[in-house]
């Protein structure tokens, strides 16, 4: 019996794709041929970044003064950086004893950020993830931490050269590991799928959690630097028949717009920081601001 | 005897991919992204029928490796999706042409619900989602746009074709 030309053509097709999945699927972010294809893909985040790179443009011809545009983007920088800071050192002083306080302290003054843009967006239901222009020539390495001004956005979760992929933590397959700001009860925080909700699962109904409570991140797992706020407690459902609570929390940084990122280099020795990127209160310093903290 | 050639054109097969895939990467949120469709299997599915010379299994491939590397999807996914659907239509499955317009939207809204299902399949195996009924949105959204968007690629192709003669 011969076979259709068609049918082989479909049967290797259909043999090649299964091939490039488990590939995908067994080698995560490290998949090489997936880093080169994205990256490929460069130029053409570009092309649709142009829009909005055209707004911000005629939006700085008219202001018609080159220095204005400069100090508003120094004065928009340093406002982030504070509002990071502040909330990280209020944090810690409400979650930890002394002794951790001092340890939290000696490891955040080392951290390194670096400043990243946003390329693209990919806010589905069942898949959360963002696209920045900062990769592996930049030092990004896989899981590290993404912040903004306002909380955690996410890890690192592919790699290309020029920019990586980052996952966001209301992305249903992330948890991230939280304390409760006020008590410092520990738990997992699950993300949902959605952007604004994410919850609390395994947490026994007798647990000190209420609405309003700030969930910062724990630091275990070494994944996500410790103190930084991650979300704030929404609801908490207790149902005398259910041995757990029904806790949701929505997330404080700005996962559905913003155009920059920060990414963090925790001072763990594991990771070479880009040589762009600079620690956090040398940052504040340089604005004569350090003396505030 | 005379012999009917395929029309050269393929500009406007290639000009109407970019654009879906171009509209597939756009940031969208709320309800708008809930009811859009895949743009780019649609326009597949509109070429397979009419331009099977230029839409064969080799170029949905490559657009679905194009899809996947630019919308964070995994390697492969819409690959085997586009070339899955574009061989039922070559193969003879789907005599599309000479069909009424309820048959016609048969086919297309299956493949859509294919493309639905396959997409919550791996999303499942592969990154452990839980299925949220919000995507079978996107079936609706292609039932309504469909007759547009084929509307817009005719038009596209008279274009190219009186240009041609």
């Amino acid at each position: 019996m011969r076979i259709k030309p068609i049918v082989s053509q479909f049967v290797f097709l259909l043999t090649l794709s299964l091939g490039l999945i488990s590939l995908d699927y067994y080698f995560q972010g490290k998949n090489t041929l997936k880093q080169y294809l994205t990256t490929l893909a460069r130029p053409v985040y570009q092309i649709i970044d142009y829009p909005q790179q055209a707004t911000q443009w005629l939006s700085a011809w008219f202001t018609d003064r080159q220095e204005l545009t400069q100090t508003a983007q120094d004065l928009r920088l340093e406002n982030a950086l504070l509002k990071i800071k502040l909330q990280q050192l209020e944090a810690s002083l409400y979650a930890e004893n002394k002794r951790q306080a001092q340890t939290l302290a000696a490891k955040k003054f080392t951290q390194k950020i670096l400043s990243a843009n946003i390329l693209n967006v990919k806010l589905e239901r069942h898949s959360q993830k963002i696209v920045v222009d900062k990769g592996q020539k930049d030092s990004v390495y896989l899981g590290q931490p993404v912040i903004d001004q306002f909380g955690v956005i996410g890890q690192v979760t592919e790699l290309s050269v020029t920019h990586s992929i980052v996952t966001l933590i209301t992305d249903a397959s992330q948890s991230t590991p939280i304390l409760v700001k006020r008590n410092a009860l520990r738990a997992l925080l699950y993300g949902t799928g959605q952007l604004d909700k994410m919850e609390i699962k395994f947490l026994g109904a007798q647990a000190d959690i209420k609405e309003g409570d700030l969930l910062i991140s724990s630091g275990i797992g070494d994944r996500y630097p410790t103190g930084y706020p991650v979300a704030t407690v929404t609801s908490v459902n207790r149902d005398i028949n259910e041995s757990f609570l029904d806790i949701v929390a929505e997330p404080l940084a700005q996962l559905s717009h913003g155009e920059q990122v920060l990414m963090i280099w925790p001072n763990n020795n594991q990771q070479n920081p880009s040589p762009h990127a600079v620690p956090i209160e040398e940052a504040l310093s340089l604005n004569d601001i350090k003396g505030i903290f | 005897m005379s012999t009917i050639y395929p029309p050269h054109y393929s500009w406007p097969i290639y000009a109407s991919l970019s654009v879906a895939l171009f509209i597939a990467l756009m940031p969208i949120a709320g309800w708008v992204h809930d009811f859009m469709p895949n743009l780019v299997l649609m326009a597949i599915v509109y070429w397979a029928i009419y331009r099977p010379d230029v839409m064969g299994l080799g170029t949905a491939w490559v657009v679905g490796i194009i899809h996947d590397s630019l919308t964070i999807s995994m390697i492969g996914q819409h690959a085997l999706i586009y070339v899955t659907v574009v061989f039922v239509i070559n193969s003879g499955s789907v005599k599309t042409k000479n069909y009424a317009f309820l048959e016609y939207m048969t086919w297309l809204t299956l493949f859509i619900v294919f493309d639905v299902v396959m997409s919550v399949f791996f999303n499942r195996i592969f990154q452990q989602t839980e299925f949220e009924w919000q995507v079978l949105f996107s079936i609706l959204g292609g039932i309504i746009i469909w007759p547009w968007l084929y509307v817009l690629l005719n038009y596209f192709e008279n274009i190219a074709a009186e240009k041609q003669q």
